[in-house]
């Protein structure tokens, strides 16, 4: 090969060679924790990722193994936004950390799921039932549910973490009820048709509890209004057009996350994302009540310092209620 | 003066120990106040926890609910893990198909399976001795096949050339030759025991301390939840320690095993 052949050939792959692309501007970047694998109640945020790339913002989103550690990251600023439990996060409010909720993130969908032969609280009395923690939002709602129902009836807790080791447990048969989460519920449906029955619908019982939202560092929502404002809205948006169009979210579950028609249409029968955001001042203070009084959260926290519905509202008055 | 000169190191050694434990626990405390974290719990914090923890009933309680399946599985690796390792050592050929499934054992993770053995052997302390016991046989079969195939050809040899039959061979010189393999085997099956125990818990059935880590983890009360592992650490810790002993006593042809 002559000089002049090998000087076109490195040329030419110079400037074949991808350019770099250029770091995104920091003031328009938005980190996003999740305390676990993106399931169906993550999706609207998925695809309000894309939305707001295509608005020239970058969102950074980190799948987290562990609930706490996404909270853990929020809080100490390497994560500006958070998906996940309210209980977790407002749980590490009650241990100093300046974190508020800002908006609802999947509307309450849990119920207790129990072999069909069990058919009321009482029958419970002496069964396995399994939680996934003692402190959970599944053992809150649980507890609440036996006071208020059967009081003095005493299921034996065995404690599960992982939904899908719970699922397990169920269709084993080493377990005769737990509460579980909407897919959950359906997926266990298909799986074992006949064999289990609600014994008891959370989000008839408790509409107004937040179960899970998007939380933010104080710090970060103050200094930065406008990108808060931006994902507010971009979320909200996906909502709506949730509520306009549940084909896409059915197509777009199918394609991202490999999620069955039968337990999207069940969250759209159940309506699990607001159109309005959910998060209101009834329901901060029905939450806050409700876990005090299962004892998962100490009692001293007030609804000012777990929440913050201003810039919801200021979404809200920009593009209108639903 | 030879007991002077070994009183004399061994003082150094533990002045290392302790200097290098008193500055660990500086630089944790001087960092842990930095990070601010809700994770990261100042030493001060978790001695606090420890005190109160080892003055709770629930949690002795707790130790020994999770220690009998740790136990357990521990003594059934022994028990199935020296003679599966003798015989692998002895027989190379079955060694190498055996050891596909020694790999597999040790490397396929835990969550992958834990669904599979609640599904297979329910919730109870079986499901928790038998995740003990995947963690910890494999280390017993490999150490124990190890020292068998590593024994001295020229003492095989000479055992031979005075007579011996296969079963003296065995008496006394392929066992007594592999005992400090399987006694290191066993010694680190232990700490593996008490990680399959932890892992137990945490992944299958929340029972004894991985029940209270759980909650006290999703408390956020990170005290708590050091000050439980702190105690978990200390007793694999003298576990080891209680076997490197019995190592040293009834193996004493072995070479020193480090640390203890």
């Amino acid at each position: 090969m002559s000089r002049a052949a090998a000087a076109l050939l490195v040329l030419a792959l110079a400037l074949s060679w991808p350019a770099a692309d250029a770091p995104p501007d920091p003031s328009r970047v938005i980190r996003v924790a999740y305390s676990s694998t993106a399931d169906l109640g993550d999706l609207p945020s998925l695809l309000a990722q894309d939305r707001l790339l295509g608005q020239g913002y970058h969102v950074r989103a980190t799948f987290f193994a562990r609930a706490q550690l996404a909270v853990e990251a929020v809080a100490r600023g390497q994560a500006d936004v958070g998906m996940g439990s309210t209980r977790t996060y407002w749980a590490a409010v009650a241990r100093g950390a300046d974190l508020v909720t800002v908006m609802e993130q999947v509307a309450n969908g849990w119920s207790v799921l129990a072999t069909a032969d069990i058919t009321s609280c009482r029958a419970l009395d002496g069964k396995r039932l399994a939680l996934s923690s003692e402190g959970s939002l599944s053992g809150a709602l649980f507890r609440s549910y036996v006071r208020t129902g059967c009081p003095g009836t005493e299921p034996q807790i065995v404690i599960i973490p992982g939904s899908e080791h719970r699922a397990a447990a169920l269709l084993s048969a080493s377990v005769d009820a737990s509460p579980v989460e909407l897919s959950e519920a359906v997926r266990l449906g298909v799986k074992a048709p006949g064999r289990f029955r609600t014994l008891v619908d959370f989000a008839a019982a408790h509409p107004r509890l937040e179960t899970t939202g998007v939380h933010v560092n104080r710090g970060w929502a103050q200094g930065n209004p406008r990108l808060l404002h931006a994902y507010l809205r971009a979320l909200l948006g996906v909502h709506r057009q949730i509520d306009d169009d549940p084909a896409l979210l059915a197509a777009e579950a199918r394609r991202r996350l490999d999620i069955d028609a039968a337990v999207v249409s069940a969250h759209l029968r159940a309506k699990a994302w607001d159109a309005n955001g959910g998060l209101t001042p009834e329901t901060v203070a029905y939450s806050l009540a409700f876990f005090s009084g299962a004892e998962t959260l100490p009692p001293q926290l007030t609804p000012d310092r777990v929440a913050d519905l201003g810039p919801l509202g200021r979404v809200l008055a920009e593009i209108g209620r639903r | 003066m030879p007991a002077a000169d070994g009183s004399g190191a061994r003082a150094v050694r533990w002045l290392v120990r302790l200097g290098s434990l008193v500055t660990l626990i500086a630089a944790w405390e001087l960092l842990a106040g930095r990070a601010q974290s809700l994770l990261w719990p100042r030493p001060a914090d978790v001695a606090r926890a420890l005190v109160r923890l080892l003055a709770l009933p629930e949690f002795h309680h707790a130790l020994w609910t999770s220690n009998q399946a740790m136990l357990l599985g521990y003594l059934l690796a022994a028990v199935v893990g020296v003679p599966a390792g003798i015989l692998l050592g002895a027989a190379p050929r079955m060694g190498r198909v055996a050891d596909v499934y020694l790999n597999v054992l040790l490397i396929t993770p835990m969550p992958a399976l834990a669904p599979l053995l609640v599904m297979a052997t329910g919730l109870g302390l079986t499901t928790r001795v038998l995740v003990v016991w995947v963690f910890a046989v494999t280390i017993v079969v490999v150490a124990t096949a190890a020292g068998v195939r590593s024994a001295d050809p020229a003492s095989i040899d000479m055992a031979r050339a005075f007579g011996a039959n296969r079963r003296q061979l065995w008496g006394s010189v392929l066992l007594p030759g592999a005992l400090p393999a399987i006694a290191g085997g066993l010694r680190l099956a232990l700490g593996r025991a008490v990680s399959g125990m932890i892992a137990a818990e945490l992944l299958v059935v929340a029972v004894g301390v991985g029940r209270l880590l759980l909650r006290f983890q999703g408390d956020f009360d990170s005290a708590h939840a050091y000050a439980v592992a702190l105690v978990v650490t200390a007793e694999g810790v003298l576990l080891a320690a209680l076997v490197g002993g019995l190592e040293r006593r009834w193996i004493p042809w072995r070479e020193e095993a480090p640390g203890w």
